[in-house]
């Protein structure tokens, strides 16, 4: 079988359409009609994916254990409004309340939401449930319960496209958590070794030490990612001979392929939140002992309370 | 349109699968199962190129404008366009076996993920780095490699369901027995008697019905002498038979074409046979023998076949009956002028019976088999304007090979050169020697779809090109596709099995 003439138009034709529209968007992403496509598909799709991933997170919920659902209920009761999903897993709960401390922590004003679709190969974005019916605006920072996500890059009627700070056309201006020492960190893409981001100091003086946490620094106008929000920590110094400043390896906070709730912080903070957001070091600090008192034998058999709370 | 609507379906859900939950998965290596591409791949597969890639086109399109999506758009659109009507284009092989339609699916597959990665990289080299292609590439063909199988089950499942016409899916045709046979009804019966009266073909039986054995003729004489006409000498006379003349095709020195022994054009003939016929006709390879054309052996090609075994026999005298109408006899004269013994029988003798009168007695000092009973080479002239005939098309694909570009032609020429065409092997053509009396026994050698010693055999290439060794390509090539819709191609891809 050979290909007849038709296959063959056919196939030239679609393949000069494809050709077409990636040259149409590549030269001109804004083009207007490019964006009205978009936008009307990113709708059409949007309320696609909402559907999906509702039915696969029914999938997902339907084993979360309800021992610590009912104490975190009581503690994000208050919060359960701002999500569109009534319904949420334990680890929706989990990721909520962290999402919420640190937004309290950093002075941000958040819209939470949830992430319902991944991008395709090698692109590392995310769609969320909120768009600019809540407010998202393009080029606003979002982040998690650990740190920076990324920023908004797309923005529809109820959803939003979100590039991750992992990504490697992302560029972050972070200051080392003590000093302040300005620097920016590149995503790694998706290659091998974990997801380690690479710091590039600005200021040849500095110097780094493994275990500094980097924050968000804004550049201008809270633009691209507003300030404060924790980024990662220095695993590994990288000096190599004829860099003028000093590279190391970053371990980001948030875990990017198990993004759950996120938040986007519609409204930035008043006042530089500086490091108030990052977690307490990791000090080590005098062994705690726990004594079990003796069970007596004779009573009954309790389970003995769990550590966690 | 069912089809067209289950495709649409098909692809949104696995957009929204893929989006939602295959890309969030963490599987070892980085790399996530493209649903996406691998159910463009089976639609291809399972509809051919057309489908494929207008599937593959509009999929891409999608994931190029779904949410998530910062790539720019056509890209997917271009690669699943490609890969859609690349496994379309290998869709022949679902036909065969679901083994290597699962092969096909593998390596379209994974040439398009890699054409997306080289297309990624190219356009976007910000987000698509080298480092990042060799970390995620090869886990996601090989997660793409582990769901084709089920998926291409699927989707070739729902398609059989969907089609009632087994013709349209080549690859339904894998899993629907009934399909096949439901192919089979309307393949000619294909036997090894002559066409029919009415054909334009002189000889065929008063008896010669579709679908039934040609009886043995005890009417025919057959004189089993090297080069003696097989001729049509012997059988009776059957009403209805063209009064028009018939012409004789003589010598047509084509490849496979039976050359009777016209004096001038015999070791012409000859030569060209035995230059020309043992290295390409399949029969003869299949042999093992080499087709040996000198004097006395110039009766049709199919002398070659069963001459060992009468080349031991006693010489005999053999009688010949040239027919007596409208000179006929002229060509066993020359002949036997000439000490070539492949003389064409009369025509017009076998449609009377003969004139005992006219029947010499020709003594053959050529190598003669013992006179065995033999049945009658089936003389078929061709009549002067006649059509050919779908029917007269399959039995001379069958039996004799003369479904050539030269038939068509004169065909539609209308004849204008009289030539007795003498059949190969099996075609029961006339003069055809007396070694063509036993085409009517080797018979329908070309039915089988058993490839003898090389011819139809598949080459390692012919996974991919579809091309057999001879076999359909052969047979394609020398019916032409100037036949068109015409049932001689249609036959031909039918037996041969051709999925589209």
């Amino acid at each position: 079988m050979r290909d007849t003439r038709r296959v063959r138009r056919v196939l030239v034709g679609l393949l000069i359409v494809a050709l077409a529209l990636i040259g149409l968007s590549y030269a001109d992403g804004k083009s207007s009609l490019l964006h009205g496509i978009k936008a009307a598909s990113a709708s059409v799709f949007g309320g696609a994916e909402h559907a999906g991933s509702s039915v696969a997170g029914v999938f997902s919920s339907s084993n979360s254990s309800s021992s610590q659902v009912t104490k975190l209920q009581q503690e994000v009761v208050r919060l359960r409004a701002e999500l569109s999903g009534a319904n949420l897993s334990k680890t929706e709960y989990a990721q909520l309340h962290q999402l919420l401390l640190v937004a309290g922590a950093g002075g941000y004003r958040i819209v939470a939401s949830r992430v319902i679709a991944l991008g395709q190969g090698f692109q590392q974005t995310v769609t969320l449930d909120v768009g600019s019916a809540d407010g998202v605006k393009v080029g606003q920072t979002v982040l998690n319960g650990q740190g920076l996500v990324g920023s908004v890059t797309a923005v529809a009627g109820s959803t939003c496209t979100v590039l991750l700070a992992d990504d490697s056309s992302s560029v972050i201006g972070v200051a080392v958590a003590p000093g302040g020492q300005l620097g920016y960190v590149s995503g790694p893409g998706k290659t091998s070794g974990g997801g380690l981001m690479k710091l590039q100091m600005l200021n040849s003086t500095s110097v780094l030490k493994v275990g500094e946490q980097l924050v968000t620094w804004a550049a201008v106008h809270n633009k691209p990612y507003v300030p404060g929000v924790p980024v990662g920590t220095i695993t590994k110094l990288l000096n190599r001979n004829g860099s003028l400043t000093a590279i190391a390896q970053v371990r980001p906070f948030v875990n990017y392929g198990a993004l759950g709730i996120v938040g986007v912080v519609v409204s930035p903070p008043n006042h530089n939140p500086r490091f108030a957001v990052l977690p307490p070091l990791p000090h080590p600090g005098p062994t705690v002992t726990v004594t079990v008192p003796a069970r007596k034998p004779g009573a009954s058999a309790s389970p003995s309370p769990s550590a966690g709370g | 349109m069912r089809k067209v609507l289950l495709a649409a379906l098909a692809i949104a859900v696995a957009l929204v699968a893929q989006l939602t939950v295959l890309n969030g998965l963490r599987l070892p290596g980085g790399g996530v199962p493209d649903l996406i591409l691998v159910l463009v791949a089976s639609i291809g597969m399972a509809s051919g190129p057309v489908p494929g890639m207008l599937a593959g086109f509009l999929a891409g399109l999608c994931v190029d404008l779904a949410p998530p999506a910062s790539q720019l758009v056509g890209q997917y659109a271009l690669v699943f366009c490609l890969a859609g009507w690349a496994a379309g284009r290998l869709s022949f092989v679902a036909a065969r076996s679901a083994v290597r339609a699962m092969i096909a699916m593998m390596v379209v597959v994974a040439a398009a993920e890699a054409l997306a990665a080289a297309v990624g990289a190219v356009l976007e080299p910000a987000q698509v780095s080298l480092a990042s292609i060799r970390q995620v590439l090869p886990s996601t063909v090989l997660y793409d490699v582990a769901i084709t199988p089920f998926v291409l089950y699927l989707v070739i499942m729902a398609s059989k369901l969907l089609a009632p016409a087994p013709e349209v899916l080549p690859a339904s045709a894998l899993l629907s027995p009934a399909a096949r046979s439901g192919r089979r009804q309307h393949q000619p019966r294909l036997r090894r008697a002559a066409a029919r009266t009415a054909d334009g073909w002189v000889g065929g039986g008063p008896r010669s019905v579709l679908g039934g054995r040609p009886p043995a003729r005890q009417t025919t004489r057959l004189r089993p002498a090297d080069g003696v006409a097989g001729s049509a000498s012997g059988l009776v006379h059957r009403p209805g038979l063209p009064a028009s003349p018939v012409h004789l095709r003589l010598s047509t020195r084509r490849r496979r074409d039976g050359i009777i022994g016209g004096a001038a054009l015999g070791t012409a003939g000859a030569a060209g046979l035995g230059s020309r016929s043992p290295a390409r006709h399949p029969g003869l390879r299949a042999r093992g023998r080499t087709f040996r054309p000198h004097h006395g052996e110039l009766g049709g090609s199919a002398s070659g076949q069963i001459s060992r075994a009468y080349r031991s026999r006693p010489r005999e005298s053999v009688p010949i009956n040239f027919g007596a109408h409208r000179g006929d006899g002229s060509v066993g004269t020359t002949l036997a002028r000439n000490g070539l013994v492949s003389a064409g029988g009369s025509a017009t003798g076998s449609r009377t019976g003969g004139i005992p009168g006219a029947v010499p007695k020709v003594d053959f000092r050529v190598r003669a088999p013992a006179t065995t009973r033999r049945q009658a080479a089936t003389p078929r002239f061709r009549r002067k304007n006649s059509l050919l005939r779908p029917s007269a098309v399959a039995f001379s694909v069958v039996g004799g090979g003369v479904l050539e570009k030269s038939t068509f032609a004169a065909a539609r020429r209308g004849g204008p050169t009289p030539r007795l065409r003498l059949g190969r092997r099996g075609s029961g053509m006339l003069g055809g020697s007396s070694r063509a009396g036993t085409s009517l026994r080797s018979g329908t050698a070309r039915v089988r779809k058993e490839p003898r010693f090389g011819y139809g055999r598949k080459s390692w290439l012919s996974f991919l090109v579809q091309r057999r060794v001879g076999g359909r390509w052969l047979a394609t090539r020398r019916a032409g596709r100037r036949s068109g819709s015409g049932s001689g191609s249609a036959m031909i891809r039918r037996r041969t099995g051709g999925a589209r």
